[in-house]
Parts: structure tokens; sequence; C-alpha cells
């Protein structure tokens, strides 16, 4: 509630800027004309757009990072030998991909997808790996006392104990995932909203042109919720007040 | 006994709401505690101890009553004084050595010179040999076991020489062997320094061994439920002074209060 | 040996790269010789002035801003957490909204300008430290704010000594993911609307069919990349020793 009266005031702060022209009125709609640009139906399949090649490239990503981090995760073999490739190819901004994905793949959703997977392949991938060496060694011995080993190992005492970490790595995949999947349709013109935005923008339909910002932003904060919901949002502002005085028992000693 | 004691409390009532409910943490307090006397303030676990000593050190405000700190009102945070926190993890800044962190609480405007920062690490290299760390000045709180950061936290409450020193059940998150060595250091400072301390407690027997007079503290709403003086002679001792018949009356006097069985 | 194992595999996947480049002849796989001659070429030719070290400054400039703005904002909101309930549901959306996004509105109300390219940056990196500022510093310790004002100090002090130490660990690690967005909007800035840098130099590449060019435009990028990466871990070192010794961290 007081949530949605401060995005008000966000709004009206606006409409107040553009009106005294703090804002130039010219790059600055109304935010009653963004709203009105928001029925466009184009707008929403520009949405599903973007949304197909992100889910398919996340997709993609998870299948391939998760599989690659256990690897790298139980194999110190295979993670030296992976190394120096992988500190290479990670820091490289998969945006900077987007020609050679042209060039190699051809315009598409398959492309759009690949550079997206690119792009959530390494959080992916890192926090896997990271996920799996750190599993306390006293739940793989007990694992091992109860005579499990190998793969029945990895499924039942090392998988499910490097969860929370590939949660975490999936959630900055997916937000990163989005960025890429409309820095792309922006760049490549692959349809989807980055295009979407390009294009009103181009025509002089500046409402427009933020009108499907506010849809990016919105899709956003659903992948955004719906993974940080499912991530069971870990440690984050709600700390209550730990002011508690500890709970040992009253008593005189002996 | 002096004419203005250090700290008065008169009539302190404190209660908390959340969400909607009204909890009674204090329900009336008065007590006053004189320099140079070692107080102790024991009561069941959750019973408002904690609350009261907030309140004593301006970190909280009580409802209605008044504390007076050395005849005056107290309007915020008394500067001589400090206080012993009972964790402390929470408490002891990771991020600095234990130098660091014993000083803290000594001022340190940028504006001081360059002798007058060397002072206060000589003050702070002092407090922290007389609790027996010298040799750990540039440990990190978290390479030193649970007593001797509490001997960190006590070095840090002693480095700015306060006239009174609350201590809120500072033993109570290390062992029992520990705890028995930190009472006796505790004591042993009490009588080098002068100290005047407030030592909050559920363990009657630390009340006892350590003070000169001890409150006993109803459950929450809490209230005073006697006021007792503890005549064992000092210097104490951990053996000696705990077999003596006296300390053991008190003990029971004092457990008779807190559990009173059905037909007592 | 393991180490020398990892450069063993690199420089294996570099010679099967050159022996597929000079075995294909659709042109898209130049063998990495020919790339790296036209980055010995490009570099040499000027290019490491008019589109390399630019690039590289306008992500730091982005970076530097956008990070230290995100801090700012955080710490403030999360130490007047009265605050928090009314605009962290605005900032969430804010936050939501993929920064690529916005640029044609940034061209268009700011010009294809260096100051639009710096400002699309920060306001990327903006949020991921804002956001962790917000969350770090509502969860900092009572006791540690207890213990200040026992010490006497002023809200002021407290906040650069024992706030700011408190929160630096969440801080730096929301900076490492703001500075990959900020080497993402660095590219993409320079993908529009641009006529110099190394997103333009990457994408005009492609445009003319320079494959060579185009693949060693991205190995600077990679080398520059990895480059912030290693300095920013260093900076982690050094600013936050104490954190990774406590918790164990190894390097790298």
């Amino acid at each position: 509630m007081r949530g949605l009266a401060g995005f008000a005031v966000l709004v009206g702060l606006w409409d107040l800027l553009r009106l005294a022209h703090v804002l130039p009125p010219t790059a600055a709609p109304a935010s009653w004309d963004i709203a009105r640009a928001l029925a466009d139906p184009s707008l929403a399949v520009a949405a599903g757009d973007t949304l197909l090649a992100w889910a398919g490239g996340l997709l993609l990503a998870g299948v391939l990072g998760i599989a690659a981090g256990i690897l790298l995760g139980v194999s110190r073999w295979a993670d030296a030998a992976t190394r120096v490739v992988i500190d290479f190819l990670r820091p490289i901004p998969a945006v900077a991909l987007i020609p050679v994905a042209v060039v190699v793949i051809g315009l598409g959703a398959g492309m759009q997808a690949v550079l997206v997977a690119f792009a959530c392949l390494w959080p992916l991938l890192i926090s896997t790996r990271f996920g799996v060496r750190d599993v306390d060694p006293l739940l793989v011995e007990t694992g091992r006392v109860f005579g499990a080993s190998g793969l029945r190992l990895a499924a039942t005492v090392t998988g499910p104990a490097a969860v929370p970490a590939i949660r975490t790595g999936l959630r900055t995949a997916a937000s990163l995932g989005l960025v890429v999947a409309v820095a792309t349709e922006l760049v490549a013109g692959s349809p989807g909203l980055g295009w979407y935005i390009a294009q009103q923008q181009q025509a002089g339909q500046i409402p427009a042109a933020y009108a499907g910002i506010v849809v990016a932003g919105s899709l956003g904060y659903v992948i955004h919720l719906v993974f940080d919901l499912s991530a069971g949002r870990a440690v984050s502002g709600r700390a209550v007040s730990r002011r508690s005085v500890s709970g040992r028992a009253f008593s005189g000693r002996r | 006994m002096a004419e203005i004691p250090l700290i008065r409390a008169t009539a302190l009532t404190k209660s908390f709401t959340s969400r909607g409910r009204t909890t009674r943490a204090i329900a009336d307090i008065t007590f006053a505690q004189a320099e140079g006397e070692f107080l102790g303030v024991v009561g069941p676990s959750g019973c408002g101890k904690t609350t009261l000593l907030r309140c004593l050190a301006g970190l909280d405000h009580p409802d209605t009553g008044t504390i007076e700190f050395d005849g005056h009102p107290i309007t915020g945070i008394p500067p001589a004084l400090s206080v012993v926190f009972q964790e402390y993890n929470r408490s002891l800044f990771p991020w600095l050595t234990t130098l660091e962190n014993v000083r803290f609480p000594l001022r340190r405007p940028s504006s001081l010179g360059r002798r007058a920062r060397a002072a206060t690490r000589e003050q702070a290299r002092e407090a922290l040999s007389r609790v027996g760390l010298a040799d750990f000045a540039d440990h990190h709180p978290w390479q030193l076991s649970g007593g001797m950061q509490q001997r960190v936290a006590l070095a840090r409450a002693i480095v700015s020489r306060p006239r009174l020193l609350l201590m809120d059940e500072p033993f109570a998150s290390v062992d029992a062997q520990t705890r028995a060595t930190l009472e006796q250091l505790t004591i042993t400072l009490t009588v080098e320094l002068g100290l005047t301390v407030l030592l909050i407690t559920h363990d009657i027997d630390e009340a006892i061994f350590m003070s000169d007079r001890v409150l006993v503290l109803a459950a929450r709403p809490t209230h005073i439920l006697r006021e007792l003086p503890i005549d064992l002679p000092r210097p104490r001792d951990d053996v000696e002074t705990r077999a003596l018949p006296l300390f053991q009356n008190h003990r029971r006097d004092i457990h008779h209060l807190l559990s009173p069985t059905p037909d007592s | 040996m393991k180490k020398a194992l990892g450069y063993l595999v690199a420089l294996l996947l570099l010679v099967v790269w050159e022996i597929a480049g000079r075995a294909s002849d659709t042109g898209l796989f130049p063998p990495v010789s020919d790339a790296v001659t036209e980055l010995a070429s490009l570099l040499g030719t000027g290019s490491l002035r008019t589109d390399v070290l630019p690039s590289a400054g306008r992500a730091l400039a982005g970076f530097a801003l956008g990070t230290t703005l995100g801090a700012l904002l955080g710490i403030t909101i999360g130490w007047f957490h009265h605050l928090e309930p009314w605009v962290r549901p605005s900032l969430e959306f804010l936050r939501a909204i993929p920064p690529p996004a916005v640029l044609p509105v940034a061209v268009l109300a700011l010009g294809a300008t260096s100051g639009m390219r710096i400002t699309v940056i920060a306001a990327a990196a903006m949020w991921p430290v804002l956001i962790a500022g917000v969350d770090a510093t509502r969860a900092v310790e009572p006791g540690y704010v207890d213990v200040a004002r026992i010490s006497g100090l002023s809200p002021l002090t407290t906040l650069r000594r024992v706030i700011l130490p408190a929160v630096l660990p969440a801080l730096l690690a929301a900076a490492r993911i703001a500075l990959g967005l900020a080497l993402i909007m660095m590219v993409i800035s320079e993908m529009i609307g641009a006529t110099a840098g190394l997103g333009y130099l990457i994408l005009q590449a492609q445009r003319t069919y320079a494959i060579a060019q185009m693949y060693a435009g991205i190995i600077v990028l990679g080398l520059l990349g990895w480059l912030a990466t290693a300095l920013f871990a260093l900076l982690e070192r050094r600013v936050l020793g104490w954190y990774q010794d406590q918790k164990g961290i190894a390097d790298g």
C-alpha cells in the first residue's frame, strides 16, 4: 500500500519535473500518454518475443551451466584444465558477440537465445561449481558411511546440498538474460521489446517507446519476483531485531 | 555510603508495543548505586533485565520515571559510562584488530595530532595488557576464542576509565571454566581501577560472588523483589568464598525468592 | 602442474581454431593468426587511443559514478529505514528495467555523446549496489550501533566508522555484478549512434565483413574485461582482507 503511494509520488514527480521543463518535454512524455501507449497490442507481441528468447537462452544455459558446474566442482582436473579458457571467456560481455552471432548463426530467435545462453552460462556455472565444492564435507562423509558413492552420492548428497548456490546463480542469470535479450533486439533488430522501443523512438512515437520501457521493467520485475520467491529470499533486509536475551534457562550454578 | 549516589533510578516503567500488542517489561523500579559499589542485578531470563540496562545506559528511554547520573537527570548517554554487552560476536567489529577495537571509544578526531593519536594507541595497549591480551593486539576478534573475545570487550569498556561500567550477562556465552576466570579478572580490574560496576545476570552464584549488594528482580513485568547486602569478605576466592556458609545462605534465599514452591 | 594444464588446454583450443580457420573457406572463421595480426595492426594504427582507451575510460567513469551513487543512496535509504516501505517497490521496478532498453530515449534526450554513454553505464551500475546497500544497512548488527552510541559517536561518524565497514562486503559483491553490467553498457552504447569505441569497432567490422578485425576487437574486449576483474579482485583483497580471511575465501 505504502509502496503504491511511493510509486504514485514517483509518477507525479515525473510529470511535475516535465511541466517545469526540468526534464525536456520532447524526450519525457506525460505519464498519461505513456499509459495510453501501453494498450498497443503489438507491444504485447514484442514482450512475448523477448520472453521466448529469454526463456530459451536461460534453459540452454541452465542445462549446460549446471552440468558443467557439477563436473568442475567434482573434478579438480577438469577444473584446472578449463580455468584459463573460462577466465578469458567469462568477462567478455555477451553483447560484444552480437555481431559474431549475426554472422555465424544469422538473424533470428535462435541467435538471440544463444547470446542469452552465453551470458547466463557463467553465473550458473560458477555458482554451481562453488555450491558443489562448498558442500559440507561432513555431509559427504555421512553419505559415504551410509554406503553412497559415485553417482548416487552426487544425486542424494552433493546435488541437493548445492541447490541454494545454484538458485543464487539462477537468479543472477535470469535478470542478466533479460538484459542481453533486449540488447540483442536493439542492435540486431530481432523482434522483441528492444526492437520495439528503438522503432518507436525512430518513428517519433516517444510515449510508445516509454511504454516499451515500462513493459520491459515489468517483465524484469516479474522475473525477479518469481526467482526471488523460489529462492526463498535469503538474507535480505528483513532482519528482525535480534536484541533478544539468550535462551539459557535460569538456574544457579552448581 | 556516599551522599549523592552515582546512579539513581526512580519509579522506572517501560512497555513495548509491537503489532498492536503491548508488553510491559518494567513495572516499577527504584534503586540507587553508590560510587565504588559493585551491584548485582539478578532475575530470571527474559524478565526485562536487558531493558533496564538499556534504559540506564541511555540507549532506550523509560516510559516514566527518572534516571539521575551523578545527581543530574540523564538526557542521553552519559559520557562517563561504558557497557560490556552479552554477545561479543555482535559487539566487536570484525574488520578491526583487537587493538583497534579497544581503541574505538577513545575520541579520535582527525584534528588530533600524531602524538595524541599515538597516546590513544598506548592507552588501548595498556587496557589490552590488563586483560592479558597484550600479545594479541594485531589479531582480529574472530581469530580468538570466545573467552578472549569477551576480554577484548572488557578492555574496550575500561579503556576510557568510565565512572560506571554496565555489564549485561557478560559471561553467558562462554563455558563454565572460562567464566570463572573472567569473573575473577573482572573483580581484579574493579579493585585495580576503582570501578563502579552494575552487573546484570541470571546466574545467582555469579551475582553473589561478585557483588556488594544484589537486587533480585521478579519475572516480567519486572520489579525489585528484594535488596540483599552481600557481606562476604574480600578479596573473594573462587573456591573459598563459594564454600562459605554465608554464601550458601544467600544462594538459598535468592533461589527461594525466584522459584517459590507452592507450599513455601 | 595443474596450472600449466589450463594454459595447455587454452593453447590447444587456439591451435584447433587456427587449423579449422585455415581449413574453412566460408570466411566466417578466420584463423586465429589473422585475428592476432589484425589486433596488432589495430593497436598500431592508433585505435588504442581512439577506440580502446576512450571506451575503457567511459566504462570506468560510469562504473565509479554509478556505484558511488548507488552506495550513497542505498545506505541512506537503509539508514532511514522508515523510508524503505515507501520507496522499495519503485526501486525494485526501476532496477528491473533492462538498462539497454533506455538507450534509445537516452540518445534522444542527451544526444549521441560521451556524456550520454557514461550516464547509461552509471545508471546500469547503480542499481545492484543501491539495492544491496539498502539491504545490508538494514541488516547491520544492532549491537554495533549500540557500541557506537555508547562510545559517543555522532551519527555521521557512526556511518563512516561502523555502518560503512559493516556493509562493504555486500557493496563490493554487488559492485562485481555492476562491473559486468557496466561493460555490457559500454559495448552496447557504442553500437548505437557512435563513430568510435570498441563496440562501434566490432559492429563496424562485422558490417564491412572484416571478420578478422571483429574477432580482434572481441579479444581486446576479453583482455579488458579480464584486466578489470583482476583489478577489482585486487581492490577487494585490499579493503576486504579481513572479511575474506574470516570467511576463508581463497583467492580466485
